[in-house]
Parts: structure tokens; sequence; C-alpha cells
């Protein structure tokens, strides 16, 4: 299982439309490549990403932090 | 993602010696096949794969693995150590992973000096991108590379060795199956990702902590309520540690439960046959009296007043007797009046008309005169006293009286003779009735014995054991109810102390609107939803996979037995209340069946592995080189053969050394098997390659080369 289908699994949580009021037609557009406007899945994609890449957990933490921060 | 494999060659590497061009096996996507008789470089072979992933090697002699260090000696080919002073042996493998091709090459210089080997280790790595070769350097990236061919967590799935396939899968423990599913489903991305968001989210408690410590130094108030919640928050840490610890031991618990109450419903069998086996004991023993009763009455019935059975066949000699008796009558009655009475001719005068004439003086046979004492009335008065009666025969009784009386005597039992026969006919058939009673309880009592040894029983019928079995079910039990007992409480007390720390949370954000706090507030927020979906996620999974694997599992099971004489049964999986899962092979009656052949046992793992890469997210398929020596010692051709079509669709690339396709009488050394197969190769119905190891000549196993004839490339 690549990072890209633990990104697209977790966008079939029903708690993104019932806790972000995310329509499920913007989450089946979502892509692993590109940039989310929903804050929740661009902190996914930023954690799975970063993994990949293999970057350190704090490194990964103030990336994500950042990222909540100044979206 | 995976890796290919495209070639594997040896250089003076064990039964491989020579150059690694002339000891290289080209591999394909599908199913490699290496076909060799025993010790002609099968284990060796995968000997040279360990060596690269995990340098080790397999010691036939120890039975268990071996640092390369310790074994380079064995490693080197025996011709190349006996013919030359200084020679390199070496293993390479070329492999592709996402387009980058990759070589890898372990090698050791062996040097003599005094008859000493000076061995210098090597191990290089080439990176092929884009046609430009570029030499990995450092150690960890090689490393790092290697693990790219066979990651370490799929290698006791992907390196395969003999009867290492019945512990594929551990299906002893509740876990064992999901791990084995977490690891080949690959869902340890989603496991990494949640871990790392559930350190995050403890990171960013802190951090929260700190801020609102920071903005509020001067507040009391709010500097105790942080001082309560990280209290509580310490006591759930520390609660989730104690729970992890009671899980363990409620599945423990559970696991030894579950072993003991198979034991226990085997105990209930046990006690039942039990039951029956001194029932039949006792009857017979009871038939056995009686038999012998009858056997020592024989004793008896010989001398019996009525029917004695020592008469048995005199019957004969009864009508020998009475003729015997008669006759000797007649003989006696003759003799006596042959020897003494005087006979007459026929016609003679009768007594009555002697003494006329007599009185007459006149012979009326020839009509003269016969006057008183004259010569022919002397003859007259002679003819007319001559001895006649038999009283006055002093013989005449002899022997009469004597066989009389014997008749007399045994006429009752001359009667009853027939009688006898018929009694002993019976007698007979009684105790033939008996034996086969016996028997057929005999055999009755030795299938309950069977039957009983088959639940566990011993000969001794000891049923100490089935005590103890009962003891420690009732403890496991026992033990359960404890555990979940402790688990609810403590689940309880979580429960309260979150519920304690939102109330606390809720006033700390009333009491204050610092931006730092807020921001680190919302962070925290976040990483506790973060913790969440991919906590979901994974366990949404998992119970997709479980509820996929029955089905999945079977279908696979089937291919592989198919055409199978015995039926292997039907594969059932029940997921536990703790969320993992219990492997267990059913009858068409649903009954548990244990006690299956190797053969069956492997198929089993097999087909789990294979229904859990066929749940897999993504690419249903292992994606790297799945590796076998000699996986087949058990199996049967059908097995076998099955497992040639079946293993393709599930494993990307396999390489399976066996020698149940070699036959050395042939000329290409095939058996039917193996034609078969390579016919299929050829046509294309099986994807890969197909190689037949040979040896050179004949040799010392130390001398012994291997070559190599490519039959499927």
């Amino acid at each position: 299982m690549t990072a890209e289908d633990v990104f697209n699994e977790t966008l079939k949580s029903p708690e993104l439309q019932e806790i972000y009021n995310i329509p499920i037609d913007e989450i089946k557009n979502e892509s692993y490549y590109s940039k989310s406007k929903h804050e929740i899945i661009e902190v996914i994609r930023t954690l799975l990403i970063s993994k990949h890449n293999l970057r350190s957990n704090d490194a990964i933490y103030n990336i994500i932090k950042r990222h909540i921060i100044e979206f | 993602m995976g890796a290919i494999i495209e070639s594997i060659s040896f250089k003076n590497f064990y039964n491989y010696y020579g150059n690694y061009k002339n000891n290289i096996y080209r591999f394909k996507r599908g199913i490699n096949i290496i076909n060799a008789d025993n010790n002609m470089g099968k284990s060796k072979f995968y000997n040279g794969v360990l060596w690269i992933v995990q340098d080790q090697v397999y010691d036939a002699d120890l039975k268990r693995l071996r640092s390369v260090d310790e074994s380079y000696i064995l490693m080197a080919s025996g011709k190349a150590k006996n013919e030359e002073h200084k020679f390199t042996m070496g293993v390479k493998i070329v492999f592709y992973e996402q387009e980058i091709k990759y070589t890898v090459l372990k090698e050791v210089k062996f040097q003599k000096d005094n008859n000493t080997w000076n061995l210098l280790p090597s191990f290089n790595l080439l990176q092929t991108e884009d046609n430009k070769d570029i030499s990995i350097l450092d150690i960890k990236e090689k490393e790092k590379i290697v693990d790219k061919l066979i990651p370490e967590e799929l290698k006791r799935y992907a390196l395969l060795q003999g009867e290492s396939l019945e512990e594929l899968v551990d299906l002893s423990s509740k876990s064992g199956l999901a791990s084995t599913i977490e690891t080949l489903v690959g869902i340890n991305t989603l496991i990494n990702a949640y871990e790392t968001s559930s350190n995050f989210v403890k990171r960013s408690s802190k951090d929260l902590a700190d801020a609102e410590k920071a903005a509020n130094a001067e507040n009391q108030k709010v500097l105790e309520l942080l001082q309560k919640k990280e209290g509580l928050e310490k006591r759930i840490e520390n609660a989730q540690d104690c729970l992890e610890k009671y899980q363990h031991e409620l599945e423990e618990a559970e696991n030894t439960k579950q072993t003991l109450e198979a034991h226990l419903m085997n105990a209930k069998k046990r006690e039942q046959y039990k039951s029956v086996m001194d029932k039949l004991e006792y009857q017979i023993n009871e038939k056995k009296k009686k038999k012998d009763n009858l056997e020592k009455s024989i004793t008896t019935e010989m001398f019996s007043d009525d029917y004695p059975w020592l008469l048995t066949g005199m019957g004969e000699y009864i009508l020998d007797y009475s003729s015997s008796r008669i006759e000797l009558v007649k003989q006696t009655v003759k003799r006596d009046w042959i020897s003494e009475a005087i006979m007459l001719p026929k016609g003679s005068p009768d007594s009555q008309s002697l003494r006329e004439m007599l009185e007459e003086g006149y012979c009326r046979v020839c009509g003269r005169s016969a006057k008183r004492d004259s010569e022919a009335w002397l003859h007259i008065k002679k003819v007319l006293e001559r001895p006649t009666s038999k009283e006055e025969n002093p013989r005449k009784n002899d022997f009469s009286d004597f066989f009389s009386n014997i008749q007399i005597e045994t006429s009752p039992f001359v009667q009853n003779l027939e009688k006898v026969g018929e009694i002993i006919k019976n007698y007979r058939q009684d105790i033939l009735d008996l034996d086969m009673q016996i028997k057929i309880l005999e055999e009755e009592k030795e299938g309950a014995e069977l039957e009983f040894i088959n639940a566990g029983g011993i000969n001794n019928k000891d049923d100490s054991s089935d005590s103890k079995t009962i003891s420690d079910f009732t403890y496991a039990g026992r033990t359960i109810d404890q555990k979940t007992e402790d688990i609810n409480k403590v689940k309880e007390n979580i429960s309260l102390w979150e519920r304690e720390i939102k109330s606390i949370e809720n006033k700390l954000t009333d009491k204050h609107s610092d931006e730092n706090v807020n921001k680190h507030r919302h962070v925290n927020s976040m990483m506790k939803q973060l913790e969440l979906l991919f906590k979901n996620t994974k366990e949404r999974i998992f119970n997709e996979i479980i509820a996929a694997l029955e089905k999945n599992a079977n279908e696979k099971y089937k291919e592989l037995t198919y055409g199978n004489l015995t039926s292997g049964g039907k594969l059932e999986f029940k997921k536990q209340t703790d969320g993992t899962v219990l492997v267990s092979i059913r009858d068409v009656n649903n009954n548990k069946i244990t006690g299956l052949g190797t053969g069956f046992q492997r198929m089993k793992q097999l087909s789990i592995v294979m229904a859990i890469i066929s749940s897999k997210i993504g690419n249903k398929q292992f994606d790297f080189p799945f590796i076998s020596d000699a996986p087949f010692s058990e199996f049967g051709n059908n097995f076998i053969n099955n497992f040639f079509i079946v293993a393709p669709k599930v494993f990307t690339q396999s390489i399976i050394l066996i020698k149940e396709l070699y036959d050395p009488r042939t000329e290409n050394f095939l058996n039917n098997l193996g034609d078969q197969i390579l016919e299929k190769m050829k046509k294309g119905d099986i994807p890969g390659t197909f190689y037949v190891n040979v040896i050179k000549e004949k040799a010392d196993t130390a001398n012994l080369v291997t070559d190599n004839k490519c039959y499927k490339l």
C-alpha cells in the first residue's frame, strides 16, 4: 500500500463530510499530487508525502504545524 | 513499487565453479523454475540469495542460519579451493526497482598463504539510471538499497525453505494473522502514519500546555487547571499502559481457554469412550466366563446319567454288538446241536410214532416186523431215546445271560444316543456363538479405544491430565472475567478523565483568548483529527480485508487443491471480539478437521498468504521476488501443477527451486510433470523461465561442479 493509496483510502473517511462538511464531489477531485484547499486534507497529504520522502518526525511535525498556522 | 530480479550469478560459490558468466540465471516476471536433483545446487542457490539480502547462509548440518563470516570457507567451491591458491568467490544479483537497475555484488577474495586461507570480503553496489552507472559507497545506503529487493518485514514471506512454509502464518496466535495481514497488505504505511499522528497529538498537547502556561504565568487559577490537566493526561497515559497489559493478559487467557476448550471437549469425549470401553470390557468378561463354564462342564457331560457324551460315535458299535450277539447265539446253538443231538432225516417218524412202533413191534418206516428186544426194535428204541432237549445240554446258557444283561442295561443309553449327538452339536454352536460375540465386543472395544486415543487419551487411561485440563480451563475462565472487568474499569476511568480534560479545556478556552494559545489549540485539535482519521481508516481496511479473506482464501485453497482426490475441507475465518482472527478448517458438516496431511497444511498457509495478497489495496500482487527452496517436498504432482498455475496470479515473480520435476533417466532430465510444465511455459500458459541443473562430471561432494541448462527463457 503506497502513500498515495493511504491518501486515497483516508479520503474515504466519512468524518471528512460529517465533521468538516467537505462535499463528496470535492473529495473525489482531491489528488495526492496537488495542494488541497481543505486544511485537514492538506495536513494528511503533507504528512504522507513527508513520510514517503523519509523526513524525520521532528521535521514533519514542524512542517504540519506551520501549515496549520498559516492556513 | 516492488522489485524484479533480472539475474543471479555465482562465482566459485559452492558447486557453482567458474565465473559469473558460466553460472548465470536470467529471470522474468512469473514463475522461474530451477529443477535440480539432490546436491545439485538448489540450497546453494538459495544461500546465495540469503548472503545478498541478510548476510547469512543456511547450514544444512546445523539446521540453522549462520552468519556468512563463519561460513566463507564452506561457501567457496571445493574445486576452486583444491586447484587454485588465489580465487574469488561471489554472488551477483541484478534487480530493478522503480525502473532503476541495481547490481549487488558480494565477494570474498581467497588467497592461500602457508596452507592458510586469507579472506577479503567486499560488498559493491552499482546503481544504473538513464544508462549512467553510479557506484554507491555509503554502507547504510547500500543496505537500504538491498532492502528494496526484499524489505525486512517481508522476508519471512518472500524467502521460504521447505518446512518453513508451515510457519508462514502464525495461526496458533490470535494476533499472528493480524500481523501477517498488516505486513502483506502493506498497511504498515498507514500504521506508521497513524503512529506518527499519535505522536504529534502528544507533542501538540505539550506545546499547547506550554503556551497556556506562558500566557497565564500570573493567573494562579489557570495554572492550577493546567496542572490538573497534566496530571489527568499522565494518569491516562499510565492507564493506557495498564490497558495494553490487561489486553495482552486477556488475549493470553482467551487463547489458553480456547486451546483447553478443545481439549476439554475431548476430555468429555474421552470420558464417554472410557465408559463405553468399561461396559464392553464387562460384557466381554461375562461372555468369557460363560464360555469358560461351558468348557469346564465337558467332564460332567462326558459321564452324564442321561446323555453321556462318552457314547459319542458308539452307534456303529451298538449295531456291531447286536449283530455279533445274534451271530454268537446262532453259532452256539448250532454247535450244541451238531455235537450232542442225533439228527433224523427229513420225513422221519416223530417220537409218538416211534413209541407206537415199539409197542406194536412193527417198523412203519421199512414195513417189517420189529419184535421186542430184536435188533430192529432196539434201533427204534435208540432213535426214540436220542438226546433232543436243550435243558439237558450242560453248555447251552454259557453267554446268553451275560449279553442279555448288557443289552438290558444299555438299552436306555442306546435310545438316547442320537440325542447326545444333537446336544454336542448345540454345545459346539454355543461355544462358536460365544466366540463370535466376544470377537464383536472386542472389535467394538478396539473402536472405542481408538476414539479414546484420538480424543487425546492414553493407553493406560490415566485421566489425571483431564482433571488438570478442567482446572486450568476454570482458571483461564476466571482470568478472562477478571481481566475483562479490569479493562472495563480502566476504560471507564480513561473516559472519565478525558471528560474532565475536556471540561478543563473548555474552562481554559473561556478564560483567555491569547492568539498564540489559540493557534496551539487549533494545531492540537487538527492533530487529534488526523489521528482519528488514520485510526478509522486503518480499522476499516483491516475489516474489509478480513471480510474478503475467507472468500479469497477458499478460492485459492480450492484452486491449489483442485483435482485432488481427498477433500482438504473449507477454511473458516472467525473474527474475534478484539479484532483479530482465528482460522480453522471445516468439513462439509462444518466440523473442525484436524490432522490433515502436511501437503494440505502447507496449502492452507499458502492460500491464506495468497488471499491476503489478493485482498491488497492497489496492486493485488506480491511485489517482491518470492524465492522458495524445495517448497513441494510434501506435495503431490497435483498440488505442484496447481501451484504453477495459481502462483503467477499472486506473486509478480517467483523463483522455485525444485526437484520434483527431475528424472535422471531421461535425456532432458525431466519427468512427465516436468515435460508438461515446460510445454505450458513454452506455449505461454505459464509465464516465466525454466532451468535444469546438471552435474558436469561425477565427483565427490567437495569437487562437485553444477552447470545449468536453460529450457525456456
